[in-house]
């Protein structure tokens, strides 16, 4: 049962922590890139830390990134929304996840 | 490269917060790794944080045997009125080497809930890791949904 709780673990969480954070202070940029995004179809982002890759395939979207901290390598992927207004809204929270994951 | 043949199998029932879901491990005879991915959850953290709220799945990795380059992909889905519906996955690759029985974990796949309509929920996890110039796979699909008040 321990395992489990681990896994099932709501606490406090860096990651969680730091998409609420860039969620508050860089969601006009981060509406900005996705407005670039839905353009061009692919978006390459400097960070403080890194750089971190975005594109559309088909009906979903994608990012990469190298964190640095440690090594390692991670992608993340979720379905593009139909319209407009919530794949904006889904790029959002995609470009805070991603930069929160290269952060920690 | 040898890939070992993953056999699913029913293996434990277990119980967390009063939701009940099975494991499917893999049985093999060498099976060094293995994978486990909980039940979807919200975070009561990123609640207490913002106003909004997430959908959250996390699994890890273990070998027994020192590894290497390990990728740990974990998928989120739901259950649709007609389909199964992918809903957020990541991917966490380690270059180097751990120690036998380190976990590896990736916390990495959640969602933003756009309503509080409950939705069933299941996850899957994929692991791959290098042991002695061979790679060894195993995979955890949660076969039973969890209900999550959280629309995506």
């Amino acid at each position: 049962m321990s395992e489990d709780r681990e896994l099932n673990s709501s606490s406090e969480d860096a990651v969680l922590r730091d998409v609420s954070l860039l969620l508050q202070d860089h969601r006009s940029r981060y509406e900005e890139q996705a407005s670039k995004i839905l353009e061009s179809g692919s978006l390459s982002v400097t960070t403080q830390v890194g750089e971190i890759r975005y594109w559309i395939k088909g009906r979903r979207i994608y990012y990469s990134l190298v964190r640095l901290s440690d090594g390692t390598f991670h992608e993340g992927k979720a379905p593009l929304p139909f319209m407009r207004k919530r794949k904006v809204d889904e790029f959002v929270f995609f470009f805070a996840q991603s930069e929160a994951i290269e952060r920690n | 490269m040898k890939n070992l043949k993953l056999i699913a199998a029913f293996s434990s029932v277990s119980v967390v917060s009063g939701l009940t879901f099975a494991f499917v491990m893999n049985n093999t005879e060498e099976n060094f790794c293995k994978v486990r991915v909980g039940s979807p959850h919200l975070s009561t953290f990123f609640q207490e944080l913002n106003d909004s709220r997430v959908v959250k799945i996390n699994a890890y990795s273990m070998c027994t045997k020192p590894h290497s380059d390990i990728t740990l992909r974990v998928e989120l889905w739901k259950e649709g009125v007609l389909l199964k519906r992918f809903v957020k996955g990541s991917v966490s690759n380690y270059p180097g080497v751990l120690r036998p029985n380190i976990k590896f974990y990736n916390k990495e796949t959640f969602e933003l809930c756009k309503s509080n309509r409950e939705t069933k929920y299941f996850g899957k996890a994929f692991g791959k890791a290098l042991i002695e110039g061979e790679w060894y796979t195993s995979t955890h699909v949660v076969r039973i949904s969890t209900p999550v008040k959280c629309g995506t």
